[in-house]
């Protein structure tokens, strides 16, 4: 009977190197980013306590206002395109054709290959100067005169991000979906269409539904992915031209550490968690219910 | 107390998902499929998006393979490559410290693995099996925890590894990578060890064996495929980890593959973009490696959740 109780303390005693982690990954850096928030740290600091004076601050800065409609500009835009993207995707390969695994394996690359090296190739691919995407329109006649993807000050700059964004994640939607249609079992499918139905009817009322847990998980993972992305801003316009494409997490970057105020950094990434919780919340409960 | 053999199950008693039961039809084609549907409807599509998600990968490897004079010549198409040259890929050993980035990449990702895996499978079995208060919503907090950017809390992570003395220390990325590694594997694990029946592990326990061995000699072998899966994003998301790395290592001879390559080999407005693609595949040559080995596993380990919700 020893080994009972001892099997009790080392039941409670399992979880707690993960516990201490995670309580530590999420309390320790959550906290202290707060109290960040509301002082007037620099780098290597504690600093004193200001009060909201960082937040008042923000509330007056153009490029925060910039950084926060582009960050929801890039999360609503990547995770519909990625969403409807992967849905076809997934529909395309749900049926058996020769060289199917092949096919699957290469669509999913890009989502495992380093965010940073594949952006590094955008860049190239989308460079005015001998880029290869240029180089296409250019032959083409389509554009004479090239387009200058990262560096105007239209919508071409953001475009290019979603793109990349794009090109690098949709693999994952792609891939959850799939395991969905595949989960679904071809006796359903062919029940409803021999009753009649057609194949938009089909998709609408049968394959959707049963694909809700795949697509709000992948939106749950895009969410995070593309709230917080970092590399491919920093990479491919490090939030230019004039902040243009400055994002969130970038610009905390850049306030807190180039810049060395760590106070007004943190509040600025602290100040959208609330949003992103909500998001999250809505998405996961969908999800549970 | 000697303890019998645990049963060793002769098939995997672990459901596999995502198969399909074969269909009576001819290979694939459902019930109104002709030949022309299925060219609009699967290799049109198949190929475009081929062409898309590959058209990278083929601009990387002709850039790595250009001389300098083919690179800098704008008269000819950069689609394709004249004379190819293996010069970029030397240049990035003999000129640079490719070496020694690819080197402390490795040994960051192996050991966060490893720290990373010890920690989840033992909290992933006990959220999974044990009747305890709170279980549950310990599970649901990991998954959330697990979705908090790193991106938006790493300043406080700065000042940690400042208080530590620890920049420019592989050390520095060994203990941050885990505070996202671990409730990502944790959560990933729950799933798995849910899926094995609980009855098997209850005989063991009544023929007298301790929940330690439970978990090492019934529970661990069958949730190998999880564990392994576990594994390689582990592996994945460290070796391709940009920000922390980027903050914490200034040295050239301290730098991961990812900061090594968009900081070193591009000076001012000089971008060397012969070196820059060789490193970029080069350096991406180990995950992909392991992914082309064990796609199934990369798959199966994503999608556990997404199945179930």
């Amino acid at each position: 009977m020893l080994s009972r109780r001892q099997g009790f303390y080392v039941q409670a005693a399992l979880p707690a190197p993960a516990l201490l982690i995670v309580t530590g990954a999420i309390a320790y850096p959550l906290g202290l980013e707060l109290w960040f928030s509301l002082s007037n740290a620099q780098v290597g600091q504690f600093g004193n306590f200001v009060g909201l004076a960082n937040y008042a601050y923000l509330l007056h800065q153009p490029t925060y206002h910039q950084a926060l409609v582009n960050t929801l500009i890039y999360t609503v835009a990547t995770i519909t395109i990625k969403a409807i993207l992967g849905m076809a995707v997934a529909l395309a390969i749900a049926r058996h054709f020769p060289g199917r695994r092949l096919v699957y394996a290469f669509l999913f690359l890009p989502f495992v290959f380093p965010m940073t090296m594949g952006t590094m190739a955008w860049y190239y691919l989308l460079s005015n100067v001998h880029g290869a995407l240029n180089y296409i329109l250019m032959q083409s006649k389509l554009v004479p005169d090239g387009v200058n993807w990262l560096g105007s000050s239209g919508p071409l700059p953001m475009a290019s991000l979603i793109t990349v964004n794009v090109w690098h994640e949709t693999g994952l939607f792609a891939v959850l979906l799939l395991a969905g249609l595949r989960s679904i079992g071809s006796e359903m499918i062919d029940s409803a269409r021999l009753d009649g139905a057609t194949s938009t009817q089909l998709f609408l009322h049968v394959v959707l539904p049963l694909l809700r847990p795949a697509l709000v998980l992948g939106a749950a993972l895009a969410l995070m992915g593309s709230f917080g992305d970092f590399a491919i801003v920093h990479v491919l316009t490090n939030g230019g031209p004039a902040n243009h494409t400055q994002t969130i997490p970038h610009l905390a970057f850049m306030v807190a550490l180039r810049d060395g105020d760590v106070g007004v950094g943190g509040a600025v990434a602290i100040s959208l968690l609330p949003v992103y919780f909500l998001m999250l919340a809505y998405l996961l409960r969908t999800v549970r219910r | 107390m000697a303890i019998q053999d645990p049963p060793r199950p002769s098939s995997p008693l672990v459901p596999r998902r995502g198969t399909r039961e074969p269909s009576p039809r001819p290979r694939g084609h459902e019930i109104g499929d002709t030949t022309f549907g299925r060219w609009m409807r699967i290799y049109v599509p198949v190929l475009l998006m081929l062409l898309v998600a590959l058209f990278p990968f083929y601009w990387m490897l002709i850039t790595s393979f250009k001389s300098p004079s083919e690179l800098l010549d704008f008269s000819q198409s950069p689609l394709f490559v004249i004379k190819p040259t293996l010069e970029h890929y030397r240049h990035l050993f003999t000129q640079t410290n490719f070496a020694r980035w690819t080197l402390n990449t490795a040994v960051v990702a192996v050991a966060s693995t490893l720290i990373s895996l010890l920690c989840s499978i033992l909290a992933g079995y006990s959220l999974a099996r044990l009747r305890y208060p709170g279980a549950s919503a310990i599970g649901w907090g990991v998954f959330v925890t697990y979705l908090v950017p790193p991106t938006l809390l790493f300043l406080p992570l700065v000042l940690l590894i400042r208080e530590l003395h620890l920049f420019n220390n592989l050390w520095s990325l060994i203990l941050t990578y885990p505070t996202f590694l671990i409730p990502f594997s944790t959560w990933l694990l729950i799933g798995y060890f849910k899926s094995i029946p609980r009855e098997l592990e209850e005989s063991a326990l009544m023929d007298g064996a301790t929940r330690v061995q439970a978990l090492l000699r019934i529970i661990a072998p069958l949730a190998f495929p999880g564990i392994l899966s576990a594994a390689m994003f582990a592996f994945t998301l460290s070796w391709n980890e940009f920000l922390y790395s980027l903050i914490f290592m200034n040295d050239t001879i301290a730098k991961t593959i990812p900061v090594g390559v968009t900081s070193e080999l591009i000076r001012g407005d000089d971008f060397f973009w012969g070196e820059l693609m060789a490193a970029s595949l080069l350096g991406s040559l180990p995950v992909a490696l392991l992914y082309s080995f064990f796609v199934d596993r990369f798959v199966a380990g994503m999608t556990a959740g997404a199945v179930k919700g």
